[in-house]
């Protein structure tokens, strides 16, 4: 007889159930949907690495004779040590598998970087798996690609790709697409932000033939990845080997958490776990907390059925039970669906992931742990919130509950003590003010609701609106302002590539970067980085100063990045001791002073005119690479000057790459688009969640308030003045709600920025005026159209039904 | 007593009807009720449980509208407005009582009092209303530290303050032990007398009815008889 009690009392409240259902469900989802897709995404990092037994340690070298390896094996705490040669080189698409491909190929060139694979090693690291295909043969013109270059090109068995090597061109025949552990988020280099397939790959070539296409490193390797015996410390490791490579032109030295694709992986977990965590608590908590303030006011209404059953003999554990059925089914009824909705999503999820990152892709179908753990969740969460809801009531006697139930207690608030604030307040406002403090929980619901949705909103604006923007675009609209860029081999005598690109007739500008690699040092700290030499009067590559304005690059000193500066810990007036191995003469180093700290977003460099540049160095004059402005100026021109650069450049032995700034931007913004819908959602949750907060307090207000309410209409209030005590209650806390969410947003903002700055990306962390006033005007909104919805429960008010009830 | 013709008619009611639905049939809660209120006098409502006599004092007092029939208030149409006449109405003629008091519990019986004064044109004196109840001293307590007997005075000073012509009182003393309960009904009765109101008691008690003027009686939502008291008794002789 209970049972079908139950039934009907939710029957008769389903509007909140259905909303903790619906809470509960999306919170349960999320946190399946992401473990499980995370449990995969750990799976398949596993099988890759352990199956391709993922390096531990990467040291770049010049080049280092095969036969040599023998000796660093020798090293103390080295368990293996593979060697390989590693070179980027252009891939000739053809223009018929163009046309199938219906994509132009525009604004610059296809790179692929070849590694070579050693078929005689059977415990060679970081190896390859194929995804379909067949073996190569050592000596062959064989290549093994990653799967999304193969995809990318609707590359199959046997087909031929054309790349350039040794300044010539030469058939390669595709095997194979391949997954590798050390390319898993595959980037052509650090200022990247998003890979892009079609342009850049990584194929496997064997050792003889890579040495067959770059004859000049006959013999040699230039990249070694090892790992270490159990129990050995990185650290000596390294240092024996620097001593060991020093001879072969040592690059840089690095473990597997400096490894890019490794940490991008791992971040990506991260991030997984952070929202398993994050938005189910947040939707199960606001789900607990209504369902107990539902619970609490049905046991309040029905304190005479609870008398009645008390004196019918029903014992307390049976009265609590049958409350606490309420939550059971609600549990039960979330928990299921949850759970198999999650268990869907968590396939949607993964197959998204695997398309960012090269993974062999698993797929746990169902998973009984995280439906056991969805379930205990979601009990432990309504089970809690349920008892909380029921257990005053039940503390009372039979006859107790039969009565009317005394005034609830009420004394003065603190603002009572303010003489003069309380005078300026009506009635109906001192009400408010009292009811915040008869309704402690209630009110801190609401507060913190407010101010979790302020800061959702004005964190999510500032991100989305300034800084993300700032970030990706800044750099590539404002500090770069060329067409095309040409990457040279080698550094060249400056004058005479300069003439020779300018007299190229859709050429109208060309301006010089000299890239010097360089170690600065400042007391114990130090850094690698490229030193960028640029002419005076640079048109095509700014620096700009925090404010913007262009500098002119320095004869006399450094113009250094913010990021530089921190690392080094140095300001403007400071002198740095500046290593290269471009330094000739017989200093080892030199001291030069900082000029200036400018931000930058992509990229941690450190500028100066390029003529006194290779004055200090004691060079000839020259540069790496070559800006381009082409005819035309703007839009669409820049990367038809590219394509044109890059056509004309194809055979050139000096030329590893012409890249658009255009297509760079095009893609960045295409990648853009993605993500703002996904943080927009952001924005979107933040403005419903506080919208449902605040629409749930009102409701619970009114219903609890109800007989108050229908007292003040009988007194000859119009709804209005009767919901002005709501209203004001709710317009006070949201006032300290949203100066309680001012500090949050702020921290927000700044993990976010925090989260996403490395050394070669810098995100900016401001938070403008704007962003606040945005997320109060978001805020206050949401407020209004929920107490719109909330005096219509006023208006409709029944006032001889409510005062005949006895509560 | 004066007689009826030469007083004034305050509510006038006639062929009052009002129809609720349950379930499948329709119920009369009030099946044509015709009544004429004067001014000043103090009438006490009779009739069994489930005779309609909330539901007729509802329509009185603006607080639900009839299903039929004409009701005027001092010649104003009350059948046929609408809610925001009706809340005017309340607002400014009628005083309302009810068996279990409805005070706000967040705030004090003197912001009680104040809430109902503050939407009148032209309230009462807070303070004096509340000594005269004889409860100056609890001014600032709240319901929740004051007696059934003392929330339910409160009750009647809010209802006064706003200086209606017509106070409607739901069972006032049911929920209160005989003293308090005679208490409550002298007060009713001074105030009457000190402030010319129409007062309209309901009880279920028929010994309240020797100190009415008239007495109607209300059976299966009508008006069985009205008899017209020459002598009502002080209501500190009235029996329980
Ligand atoms: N809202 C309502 N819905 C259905 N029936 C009602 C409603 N209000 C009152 N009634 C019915 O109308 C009749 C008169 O009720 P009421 O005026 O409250 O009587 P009294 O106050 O004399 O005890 C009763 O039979 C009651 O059941
Ligand atoms: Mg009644």
């Amino acid at each position: 007889m209970l049972r079908r009690k139950v039934l009907r009392d939710i029957r008769q409240n389903k509007g909140s159930y259905a909303a903790c259902l619906v809470l509960i469900v999306m919170g349960l989802t999320v946190f399946i949907a992401f473990s499980v897709a995370n449990d995969n995404f750990m799976m398949g990092k596993h099988l890759l690495y352990a199956e391709g037994r993922f390096a531990e340690g990467f040291a770049e070298i010049s080049a280092m004779p095969e036969s040599d390896l023998y000796r660093l094996r020798r090293i103390e705490g080295i368990a293996q040590v593979s060697g390989r040669l590693v070179e980027d080189v252009r891939v000739l698409s053809d223009d018929d598998r163009r046309e199938v491909i219906g994509r132009r190929e525009a604004g610059g060139t296809i790179y692929l970087r070849l590694v070579s694979k050693d078929p005689g090693d059977n415990e060679r690291l970081n190896d390859s798996s194929s995804v379909w295909g067949e073996p190569m043969r050592s000596g062959e013109r064989h290549l093994w690609v990653n799967t999304a270059f193969a995809d990318a090109h609707k590359l199959g068995v046997e087909d031929t790709i054309s790349v350039i090597a040794g300044g010539r061109a030469h058939e390669m025949q595709v095997k194979a697409a391949m997954l590798n552990p050390e390319f898993v988020y595959i980037m052509r280099d650090d200022g990247d932000l998003f890979p892009d397939p079609y342009r850049f790959g990584v194929a496997t070539v064997p050792l003889k033939t890579m040495w067959e296409l770059f004859p000049d490193q006959r013999g040699v390797v230039n990249d070694i990845v090892f790992t270490l015996e159990p129990g050995a410390e990185y650290r000596r490791v390294e240092e024996e080997l620097e001593l060991e490579l020093e001879d072969y032109g040592l690059i840089r030295i690095y473990p597997r958490d400096d490894h890019r694709s490794h940490l991008l992986l791992e971040e990506e977990s991260e991030v997984l776990t952070s929202f398993a965590t994050f938005f189910p608590a947040l939707m199960l908590g606001v789900a607990g907390f209504i369902l107990y303030i539902v619970l609490k006011r049905l046991v309040q209404q029905q304190r005479g059925q609870i008398g009645i059953l008390k004196s019918c003999g029903y014992t307390r554990g049976e009265i609590t039970r049958h409350y606490l059925a309420y939550s059971a089914v609600l549990a039960v009824a979330a928990g299921v669906v949850g759970s198999l909705c999650g268990m869907l999503a968590a396939n949607t999820v993964s197959r998204l992931l695997f398309e960012y990152f090269a993974l062999p892709e698993v797929y746990v179908g169902f998973s009984l742990r995280y439906f056991l753990a969805g379930m205990g969740l979601c009990a432990g969460v309504l089970g809690i919130a349920g008892y909380q809801g029921v257990k005053h009531a039940l503390r009372m006697t039979p006859a107790e509950a039969m009565l009317p139930p005394a005034p609830p207690p009420a004394s003065k608030t603190v603002f009572d003590r303010v003489p003069w604030f309380t005078r300026m307040l009506t009635t109906q406002g001192l009400m408010g003010i009292r009811n915040i403090s008869r309704a402690p929980g209630r009110s801190a619901f609401l507060l913190v609701g407010v101010a979790i949705s302020f800061t959702l909103v004005a964190a999510n604006y500032s991100m989305t609106a300034v800084n993300m923007p700032t970030f990706l675009f800044y750099q590539y609209t404002e500090v770069e302002t060329y067409d095309a860029r040409i990457s040279l081999r080698a550094p060249q005598a400056r004058q005479a590539v300069l003439r020779e690109v300018e007299a190229l007739p859709f050429v109208t500008r060309a301006e010089p970067i000299a890239q010097v690699p360089v170690t600065l040092s400042h007391r114990i700290r130090e850094e690698d980085l490229e030193l960028l030499g640029l002419a005076e009067d640079n048109r095509l590559y700014n620096i700009l100063d925090a404010q913007g304005n262009r500098m002119t690059p320095t004869r006399g000193g450094l113009i250094i990045s913010e990021r530089l500066a921190h690392n080094l810990k140095v300001q403007r007036g400071d002198t740095v001791t500046l290593e290269s191995p471009y330094l000739r003469g017989n200093n080892e180093e030199v001291r030069v002073p900082v000029v200036a700290v400018i931000p930058q977003y992509i990229g941690m460099n450190a500028y100066m005119e390029v003529g006194s540049l290779e004055r200090m160095l004691g060079q000839p004059a020259f540069l790496s690479s070559v800006l381009v402005r082409g005819e035309g100026g703007s839009d669409g021109a820049g990367e038809e000057v590219a394509t044109r650069l890059s056509e004309h450049y194809r055979d050139s032995e000096e030329v590893t790459a012409v890249d658009s700034r255009q297509r760079m931007v095009s893609n960045l913004e295409e990648m853009w688009e993605l993500f703002s819908v996904i943080l927009n959602l952001f924005v979107l949750i933040g403005a419903v969640f506080s919208f449902a907060v605040i629409y749930i307090a009102a409701l619970v207000t009114l219903s609890e308030r109800s007989r108050e309410l229908a007292s003040m209409r009988v007194l000859g209030m119009t709804p209005k003045e009767v919901f002005s005590v709501i209203a004001f209650e709710q317009w006070f806390l949201s006032f300290f709600g949203i100066l309680l969410g001012l500090l949050p947003a702020r921290y927000l903002v700044e993990g976010f920025a925090t989260a996403y700055t490395t050394d070669m990306y810098t995100m900016p962390a401001h938070m403008p005026a704007e962003a606040i006033a945005i997320g109060i005007v978001a805020t206050l909104i949401s407020i209004w159209i929920a107490q719109r919805f909330a005096l219509r429960r006023v208006r409709s008010l029944s006032l001889v039904e409510v005062l005949r009830e006895r509560e | 007593m004066q007689t009826e013709d030469t007083q004034r008619e305050l509510v006038q009611a006639s062929g009052l009807k009002k129809r609720y639905r349950m379930g499948e049939v329709d119920v009369y809660a009030l099946n044509g009720v015709d009544l004429t209120l004067y001014d000043g006098e103090l009438v006490v409502v009779l009739g069994a449980s489930g005779s309609g006599k909330t539901t007729m004092v509802n329509l009185i007092g603006g607080m639900d509208r009839p299903s039929e029939g004409l009701l005027r208030f001092a010649g104003r149409r009350l059948h046929g407005a609408g809610e925001d006449e009706l809340t005017r109405y309340r607002r400014t003629e009628v005083g309302f009582v009810f068996q279990f008091f409805n005070l706000m519990p967040n705030l004090t019986a003197w912001e009680n009092v104040q809430l109902a004064a503050e939407v009148a044109p032209d309230p009462l004196d807070v303070d004096q209303l509340l000594e005269q109840v004889g409860l100056g001293d609890r001014r600032n307590h709240f319901p929740s530290q004051l007696s059934g007997g003392e929330q339910q005075r409160v009750a009647i000073a809010r209802a006064l303050a706003k200086n209606p012509r017509l106070l409607l009182c739901d069972e006032p003393t049911g929920a209160l032990d005989l003293t308090t309960g005679r208490q409550v009904l002298k007060l009713l009765r001074e105030l009457r007398d000190q402030y010319g109101k129409t007062v309209v008691i309901i009880t279920h008690n028929e010994n309240i009815s020797l100190m009415a003027d008239r007495v109607v009686y209300l059976k299966d939502g009508y008006v069985e008889w009205v008899k017209q008291n020459d002598e009502p008794l002080p209501p500190e002789d009235v029996g329980w």
